[in-house]
């Protein structure tokens, strides 16, 4: 800090001066501290020169960035700064030399000859202390080829400059002036020899860099090699110290390479092996051979490997050998594997058992010496034999299948068996085989080792025999007995030890552990066991010392021992036998009868009842802690005393009376006493007994006195509770019987006596079998084993009055406890009625059903969930269900096509209404089909709907015939026409005459033929109208249109008609707005006027009118004809009913006119009938529902003021229908907007938001469901209600495509303007009003 | 006034007469036949009659497939059609009328009319 402080200080000092100077302005700084210059008035006041100024600046400058500055790029800039100032020095020096004015000219500021010096070295040190690194620097102490030359040549270079110089000034001669030149020269050859040599040397030098660098690889590869190898390599001098080991040198011998250099390698080698090993390498040096030697060798853990070692000369260049390179391998296995064969071979030439070898086909490879001894052959004879020569002749199969169990790779293990010698004899041996492999695994022969145990099976046997008989012996003792071994292991354990421990022989023998089973208490083993060791060790003999034991099923046995020891022929203790005795049983009397007496004491002394003895003078001889604690005292205290001491008088002498009577007769007396006991009335029950001495004489009472105070209560209020009981029991409007278990009656109220005849006494003499009806009474044993089974029954049965008169009776029986024992309890309640009732709806069922049964209909009843729950067999015949499948299936009801009509007319019924031909498709249980007719009705239960019954008729036939006639009128109508139009047509052209006049006659004939024709044309119309219009076929197309224009209309076509007939046709009409089917009301019209025409005579009148009455309009047709009887005023309307039948003839009508007028007015929910007056005339009146009338099926809702109108929007191209859809909605406050098209509905509904859409499907610019499709897009108007009213037919999956909110489907043709009015106000309703808060905005 | 010039096609032979008869003598026109739908569709182009008057009920190409060919083929387009059948019912007079018939006559038909009908139809003067 401090240096950078003071070289601050001169920076400053120093560009200030400069400064001064270039600006021109004399700073005068001495000025500050010479204040008295002028004291001294001649002295010169010395000034720094500007160039001095600039060095310091330069040197300053270097020193305050090298000095606070670790950056190499800023040291390096503070060494040039350095070096910079140096040079300034230097220029100022040369100066000096060559003559200052020479280089400076005159105006030069001058600096001191030794500030320049000064100047030089100030900067070269700052340069180098900048330093070392920097290039300034190292250019020229830095290690390079480069900076080593300059350090040579410059200063002589600049020795020269400087030498020159001066030559020049002291004017030697041969110099002169180019003194300069000559030095810039010599400057520049110096550089460039500096630069070619070290090029030189710089190429040199790499060449001898890569030499270096090959050999350094070259050596690396070795050692890799080398270091890698498995073996271990080592190289070792001539006298076998390691020069080198290679790392496995530490795998395969545990020690560190670098540790064996310098180490012998003999010194490792095993004792045994070390001579020979010297002596092999002591010949390999002598030759310069390899050499190749197997030694033991100590590893770093002290055991010895087996090595394999190769070594090899090194030879020097005169091909001395100067080392060896020794290549090692472990080869212990191997070594190990040699010796182990070569055991095994001594092992099996001197075994005493005859081991053999063999092919796998059974051939003798090998043949020991207990072989030789065991069958008599010798090797020489048995080898390549095969091994059958060993076995006897029954046995011939055996050998294959030894060898077949080896080939599987089982081994053969101590099969015993029987093997044929050399002289015949066979003996007994026992075979051990196993498969001989090679080195893959593959079995190439057997070995077999066999023994000879026939000497062995002989003592088997023998023992065998001799342990049997042991055994029997032991087995059949009824004593435990056992044998244990000198440390109390089990070695003998009999039946009758089993017996009674419950531990088997198996389980026990071999071991000691039953004593821990039997013994579990650990410190009473450990007794036992000591008692035992005692025996044993000592020779004592233990009699009669009994142990608890406890058997293996965890009961105890206490059992008695004597017990000795055993004793070998050295008379060594060897072990004991024990007998052992089970005494339980008589043990447990022993102490039951210790017992017996401490348990009744115990029991006198805890009892709460009071127990005493009272002696003949009224002494108490004993008494118990009970009693005592009743009178306040101890035991003690009463003992002793007289009864008169202890209580009060009265209840002494009372006591005392009792035990007297007791003492005298000997007889036991219970007595029930109140006594006054301390303040309480206390109830006493006492028993007294007496006691009798040995010789029968009474010689004192024991008395048991208890406190019955609370039972005498209980019997008091039980006894009054059944009194009440008793009164119930008499009032109530059932018979109640009470028997016990045997069937006695116990107990009968009134009511039974009173039904049956017999008084209380005579039924309790009585049993139920007595007043049951016989089929019933056999019944009663069964019954009884019911109730004793589940507690209570429940039965029909009859009973028997005495006069004979049987009653039904519904009897409900339980056991109940009465008086103590169990009773039954019976209620029995005449069901007379009910049966009587019963039998009747029966009666009336099973006619009801005779009916459905035999109907051709099916008739069906169901609940009102419409789930069947009758259907009669008509319905199998119809559905080809069974009546059980149908209540299997789901409903087929339901299978039908219009199941949602049916359901629909269904639910209706079940509101109490009655669906009348419903008509539908269902589907039969094979799959086809069948057309039915339903016709259902409620069933009522006291003004309820309870159910629902109905009749489905197959209408199929009748369906199929429809089907035929309609095919048949329309061909009839194709068909008959055609030639008709042919004949007509001649028939007008010859008449006509344009084919030639006719005779008038002839003239006369065609027009009849005419007429007639038309007659026919007009007949065969009729029938058609007629069919389609009765049958519905017809949809009537209704519109708006004028009463008045209608009557004008029919008036104008029959007009030529009429003029013919020569009548006057005339129109007074009133005109309103209609809801009708135009083409149809003038032909109902022109119908009636033609008949009118027809019955009227020439110059008569007929008027056409229309009237509005009320809410409907009135049409009249009046003639002034012959009228029409009154009796067939009634069937006018009828098809093909004619007032006269000569009429069809003479006025050329169908019949049809009337009927197919009617039909149509029907159609129009309007009404058609006659008046008239025979010779009078006929008026015709028909009515038909004005249009406002007929859209308002409903009233309008009365709306409240608050509620905001709902909009509709209603989107269909017919604009006169939807003006009547949004008239109709208006009347119920519910405003709408009418748009054409299918976008300005999207567009719309977007903007307004409607409560509701009304969409036509077919739009003039789109489909429908495109326009649900889009609305679907937007959050809102996805779930707007929608309605959508079209023509066509859609079916699920086209509705499914066209919902939005909640969506209604009307179809045109089916639900009428008028209909959709209700429908959708009821809709609208629903959602927004019983929905509550579903208010859409 | 040049005489009108009728095409009758009608697969009855003897509708075609009479009705050839009547407009031939009553209404003094040119009448030309065809006895099926494909004969009628050649005639009217090749005779480019001043109107059709069409069957309905045909075997093969019945009415309405004639008229669709008809109205198909831009040399044909503009010759007016009148639907001649007896089916009347007013089902059938819309379909026709959807189809884009000028009319329909009724069969049987009054040969004394049956002429002054078409007039009235196509707007002739008589």
């Amino acid at each position: 800090m401090f240096a950078e402080a003071c070289a601050l200080i001169v920076l400053v000092f120093c560009l200030t001066v400069l400064i001064g100077f270039l600006a021109g302005i004399p700073l005068d700084i001495e000025q500050l501290f010479l204040r008295t210059a002028s004291k001294f008035g001649s002295v010169q006041i010395g000034r720094m020169s500007p160039i001095t100024a600039a060095g310091l600046v330069l040197v300053s400058a270097s020193l305050v960035i090298s000095s606070s500055a670790r950056g190499y790029r800023r040291r390096q800039l503070a060494a040039i700064l350095g070096l910079l100032a140096a040079s300034i020095g230097f220029v100022i020096i040369l100066g000096y030399l060559f003559g200052a004015p020479l280089l400076y000219g005159s105006s030069i500021i001058p600096v001191a000859l030794t500030t320049a010096i000064v100047l030089d070295f100030l900067g070269m040190g700052v340069c180098a202390s900048a330093g070392p690194t920097c290039w300034p620097i190292r250019i020229v102490i830095g290690p390079s080829l480069n900076a080593q030359l300059l350090r040579g040549f410059l200063p002589l270079t600049i020795a020269i400059i400087l030498l020159l110089s001066w030559f020049y000034i002291v004017g030697v001669p041969w110099i002169g002036t180019p003194a300069v030149t000559a030095s810039l020269a010599l400057l520049l050859a110096l550089m460039t020899v500096i630069a070619i040599a070290s090029r030189v040397a710089r190429r040199v030098g790499e060449e001898i860099l890569q030499t270096h660098e090959a050999l350094r690889e070259s050596e690396q590869r070795l050692r890799q090699i080398t270091d890698n190898m498995l073996d271990i390599i080592a190289q070792t001098d001539l006298q076998g110290i390691c020069q080198y080991a290679s790392p496995s040198y530490k795998t395969v011998l545990g020690y560190d390479p670098e540790d064996m250099l310098g180490r012998s390698l003999f010194e490792l080698v095993h004792p045994d092996d070390l001579a020979n090993v010297i002596e092999i390498t002591l010949k390999a040096i002598a030759s310069g051979s390899t050499a190749r030697f197997s030694y033991r060798y100590r590893h770093a853990d002290g055991h010895y490997v087996w090595l394999d070692s190769v070594g090899n000369p090194i030879l020097d260049k005169k091909g001395q050998m100067v080392a060896a390179v020794l290549s090692t391998r472990d080869i212990t296995d191997r070594k190990t594997a040699e010796e182990a064969s070569s055991r095994l071979a001594a092992i099996v030439e001197s075994s005493d058992d005859a081991i053999i070898g063999k092919t796998m086909d059974g051939v003798i490879t090998s043949w020991n010496q207990g072989a030789e001894r065991l069958y008599g052959y010798s090797a020489e004879e048995a080898i390549g034999r095969p091994i059958s020569i060993l076995l006897p002749p029954n046995r011939p199969d055996e050998l294959t299948q030894i060898l077949e169990r080896l080939k599987r790779g089982e081994r053969v293990q101590d099969f015993e068996t029987k093997r044929m010698r050399k002289d015949g004899k066979i003996i007994d041996v026992s075979l051990t085989a196993s498969a001989i492999k090679d080195s893959t695994g593959r079995t190439v022969g057997a070995s077999t080792i066999a023994r000879d145990i026939t000497e062995r099976k002989r003592m088997e046997e023998e023992l065998g025999r001799l342990a049997q008989f042991r055994q029997t012996i032991i087995d059949n003792a009824n004593v435990w007995l056992d044998v244990l071994d000198e440390k109390a292991n089990v070695v003998i354990w009999n039946k009758a030890a089993e017996a009674i421990s419950g531990y088997s022989r198996e389980e026990v023998v071999g071991h000691g552990k039953v004593w821990e089973w039997l013994y579990p208490d650990e410190e009473y083993r450990r007794h036992l066991t000591d008692l035992v060791a005692d025996v044993i060790q000592h020779g004592r003999v233990e009699e009669g010392f009994e142990t608890r034991i406890r058997r293996k099923d965890g009961q105890t046995r206490i059992i008695s021992w004597n017990e000795r020891n055993l004793l070998n022929e050295h008379g060594k203790a060897i072990g004991s036998i024990a007998l052992g005795r089970d005494i339980t049983e008589r043990k447990q009397i022993e102490v039951e009868l210790q017992l017996s007496e401490s348990k009744y004491r115990s029991l006198v002394e805890n009892a709460t009842d009071l127990i005493f003895l009272i002696g003949e003078k009224d002494e108490i001889m004993s008494v118990n802690p009970a009693a005592a604690r009743l009178l306040g005292r101890t035991v003690e205290e009463i003992l002793g005393k007289s009864l008169f001491d202890v209580y009060p008088k009265e209840i002494a002498a009372m006591f005392s009376e009792n035990v007297r009577e007791v003492l005298k007769t000997g007889k036991s007396k219970i007595t029930d006493e109140k006594v006054a006991f301390g303040g309480n009335e206390v109830w006493i029950n006492t028993r007294l007994e007496p006691l009798l001495d040995d010789r029968g004489v009474v010689y004192a009472v024991s008395g048991v006195a208890r406190n019955i105070t609370e039972r005498k209560l209980m019997e008091d209020a039980l006894r009054e509770s059944e009194s009440r009981y008793r009164t119930l029991f008499d009032s109530t409007n059932d018979a109640i019987f009470i028997h016990d278990m045997g069937g006695k009656f116990l107990e009968v109220n009134k009511v039974a006596c009173e039904r049956l005849g017999y008084s209380r006494e005579e039924l309790l003499q009585m049993t139920p079998a007595d007043i049951d009806s016989p089929e019933y009474a056999v019944t009663v044993p069964q019954r009884l084993e019911e109730l004793r089974k589940v507690g209570h029954s429940f039965s029909e049965i009859a009973q028997v009055t005495r006069d004979g008169i049987m009653i039904p009776t519904e009897l409900s029986s339980r056991i109940i406890d009465y008086k103590g024992t169990e009773a039954v309890l019976s209620v029995a309640r005449d069901i007379t009625q009910r049966k009587r009732l019963e039998a009747a709806v029966r009666e009336s069922e099973e006619r009801f059903r005779g009916i459905a049964e035999r109907s051709v209909d099916a008739i069906f009843t169901m609940d009102l969930e419409t789930h069947l729950t009758y259907v009669s067999p008509a319905m199998e015949r119809i559905l080809g269900y069974t009546p059980e499948e149908i209540e299997l299936k789901p409903n087929p009801m339901f299978l039908s096509r219009f199941r949602t009509s049916l359901a629909e007319q269904l639910a209706k019924v079940a509101r109490g209404e009655i669906a009348d031909g419903v008509q539908g498709v269902m589907l039969r249980k094979d799959g086809s089909s069948v057309h039915v007719e339903i016709n259902a009705s409620p069933i009522l239960s006291d003004g309820k709907v309870v159910g629902i019954q109905g009749i489905l008729r197959d209408i199929t036939e009748r369906k199929k015939i429809e089907s035929m006639k309609d095919q048949f009128v329309s061909m009839v109508s194709h068909e008959l026409r055609t030639p008709l139009t042919s004949i007509r047509a001649s028939l007008g052209l010859l008449a006509s005459g344009v084919t030639g006049t006719l005779p008038e006659k002839g003239q006369r004939m065609l027009e009849i033929a005419v007429t007639n024709t038309d007659r026919l044309v007009r007949l065969i119309n009729d029938i058609l109208d007629s069919e389609r219009l009765t049958t519905g076929k017809t949809p009537m197309e209704k519109k708006e249109c004028s009463a008045a224009r209608l009557v004008t209309q029919a008036a104008d076509v029959m007009k030529p008609m009429a003029e013919k007939a020569g009548i006057s046709l005339s129109v007074e009409s009133q005109d309103a707005s209609l809801w009708a089917d135009p083409d149809r009301i003038i032909q109902a019209l022109t119908n009636l006027i033609s008949n009118a025409i027809k019955f009227s005579q020439k110059g008569g009148k007929i008027c056409v009118a229309s009237e509005r009455k009320e809410n409907q309009m009135l049409f009249r047709v009046q003639d002034e004809g012959r009228g029409i009887p009154p009796d067939k005023i009634g069937m006018l309307f009828e098809r093909f009913q004619q007032v006269d039948s000569s009429d069809a003839r003479e006025r050329g009508g169908s019949g049809l006119g009337l009927s197919i007028s009617r039909s149509i007015i029907e159609q129009h929910n309007g009404r058609i009938w006659v008046e008239s007056t025979v010779g009078k005339g006929s008026t015709f009146f028909f009515t038909l529902p004005l249009l406002q009338e007929a859209l308002a099926p409903l009233q309008p809702e009365a709306t409240t003021g608050t509620q905001r109108a709902r909009r509709v929007l209603i989107i269909e191209d017919d604009p006169d229908l939807a003006k009547i859809l949004a008239a109709m909605l208006e009347r119920h406050n519910i405003q709408s907007h009418i748009v054409l098209t299918g976008g300005k509905g999207i567009a719309l509904s977007k903007q307004m938001h409607p409560d509701l859409i009304v969409l036509d499907l077919i739009l003039p610019d789109m489909d429908g469901s495109i326009v649900v499709e889009d609305l679907r897009k937007d959050n809102i108007l996805r779930s707007v209600p929608l309605v959508v009213y079209t023509v066509r037919e859609l079916d699920e999956q086209q509705r499914e495509n066209l919902r939005l909110g909640e969506t209604l489907f009307f179809t045109k043709s089916r639900i009428p303007p008028e209909q959709f009015e209700e429908k959708v106000v009821q809709f609208m309703k629903r959602i927004f009003e019983d929905g509550g808060s579903a208010g859409v905005n | 006034v040049s005489t009108r010039r009728i095409l009758i096609v009608d697969d009855e032979s003897d509708i075609r007469e009479v009705a050839q008869m009547s407009l031939e003598m009553i209404s003094g026109w040119q009448v030309l036949t065809a006895e099926s739908g494909d004969e009628g569709i050649a005639k009217a182009k090749k005779e480019k009659p001043d109107a059709i008057l069409l069957d309905a009920m045909m075997p093969g190409t019945d009415g309405a497939a004639t008229f669709e060919k008809l109205q198909a083929d831009p040399s044909t387009k503009q010759i007016p059609v009148i639907m001649f059948t007896a089916k009347v019912q007013p089902a059938d007079r819309k379909r026709f009328a959807d189809l884009g018939v000028k009319d329909v006559i009724a069969k049987p038909f009054d040969p004394m009319t049956l002429g002054s009908q078409i007039a009235a139809i196509l707007g002739w003067s008589v």
